[in-house]
């Protein structure tokens, strides 16, 4: 079956067989291509929600839409089009817009910030220029400290090594330090 | 709260900026797209992938000649050195200078081939319902299809389960008109009457 699958390189349509992941080669360019190919539908799925008729409930934000059912987190009566199912719960656009700006709900989280491979950065980078030590130390600490349990909670979650690691490599001085202040405290007793 | 589960990868593909990361998630294939301090996240579910293509990306000579041009970047003093020295006396150094070149060939001849046997890097193409995406699902060519592999069985399941419920396509029966058990009244409508086609004089009534 052609499945509208078209070629990278020269653009021509390729046909190709569903579901079970081919190796073909363009016929018109030769481009050799690793291929799955879905069923899923090319037009978007058609939302016809339901003419409110009499005294029914409308939807809050089409006032000529039936309400099919209440927002689980301002209780906004809404409908078909606006109903937004995540996760289980069907919240309105408005809602939806406010948690994931506050990324309270995992399916719509979009980003993370790594302070641990920041940590791992800061603690290194100042061995090229090593008086900045005095900054990079506070630095790699404080986020240690701030953000010692952000690895777990990603949505991807990670070890707690580079914290551990970034820590090690900036108190590596003071040790030194400290070592060398005993020797010669032992050699001057 | 409790950490998240780690999800099960699916693969990576390695970039200077930090590293792309597919995740098999239960309803979506999920893109960890590292930006040196910052991950991206992108979701394709299942039910709306059209299709996934990957295909080589043809590989410069750089990346063969890269590791050669560097070597001899670093050992050319070595090879004045020996030029000079032999030329000029101390025998013992063009053996120094030598085995200096031999070694960075050595390793730049290594590291030639381990990138011929590695094959070239690859580009994906992710069409689905409402967009079309491109970046590397996986890092080589040779792990393309292994990739593709895993992902076929989530896709088949969840777009068939989708297609079972809304019912196969093509096979929507005709509408016919059901024949009533008793004659109607004249002039009235049949008691039952499914499908599109009206009764002659409804028709002709109307056309009046």
């Amino acid at each position: 079956m052609t499945a509208g699958l078209s070629c990278p390189r020269c653009h021509q349509d390729v046909p190709s067989a569903g579901f079970a992941p081919a190796l073909l080669t363009c016929p018109y360019c030769g481009l050799p291509m690793a291929v799955l190919v879905g069923r899923a539908a090319a037009q978007m799925r058609a939302m016809r929600p339901e003419t409110a008729v009499g005294g029914a409930a409308t939807c809050f934000f089409h006032a000529e839409n039936a309400a099919t059912v209440a927002c689980a987190q301002c209780g906004r009566f809404v409908c078909a089009l606006c109903d937004l199912e995540m996760e289980g719960l069907h919240r309105c656009p408005l809602c939806l817009t406010a948690a994931r700006q506050a990324a309270s709900v995992a399916s719509l989280r979009e980003r993370d910030v790594l302070y641990d491979s920041i940590a791992l950065t800061v603690a290194w980078a100042w061995i090229l220029f090593y008086p900045t030590w005095l900054v990079a130390a506070p630095t790699v600490l404080y986020l240690t400290l701030r953000h010692w349990k952000a690895p777990r909670h990603y949505l991807v979650p990670r070890g707690r090594w580079r914290f551990l690691l970034a820590s090690a490599i900036v108190l590596l001085p003071v040790l030194a330090v400290l070592m060398l202040t005993v020797s010669v405290r032992r050699a001057a007793l | 709260m409790s950490a998240p589960a780690k999800p099960r990868r699916l693969a990576r593909a390695w970039r200077l900026v930090g590293p792309a990361r597919w995740y098999l998630e239960q309803d979506h294939l999920l893109l960890a797209d590292q930006h040196w301090w910052t991950v991206d996240y992108r979701r394709f579910y299942y039910s709306d992938i059209q299709s996934v293509t990957v295909w080589p990306r043809p590989r410069p000579i750089w990346r063969f000649a890269g590791a050669p041009a560097l070597a001899a970047l670093f050992t050319w003093p070595a090879a004045v050195l020996f030029l000079l020295v032999a030329r000029h006396g101390f025998r013992a150094w063009p053996h120094v200078g030598w085995v200096a070149a031999g070694e960075a060939g050595l390793v730049a001849a290594a590291v030639g081939l381990l990138e011929a046997l590695a094959g070239p890097f690859v580009h994906t193409r992710i069409v689905t319902r409402y967009s079309r995406f491109e970046t590397p699902l996986v890092h080589r060519w040779r792990r393309a299809e292994r990739a593709l592999r895993v992902l076929a069985p989530l896709l088949a399941a969840t777009q068939s389960a989708e297609q079972e419920s809304a019912g196969p396509r093509g096979t929507t029966p005709e509408p016919t008109p059901t024949v009533a058990a008793e004659p109607a009244a004249p002039g009235s409508m049949p008691a039952q009457m499914t499908g599109t086609e009206l009764p002659a004089r409804t028709v002709e009534a109307a056309g009046r």
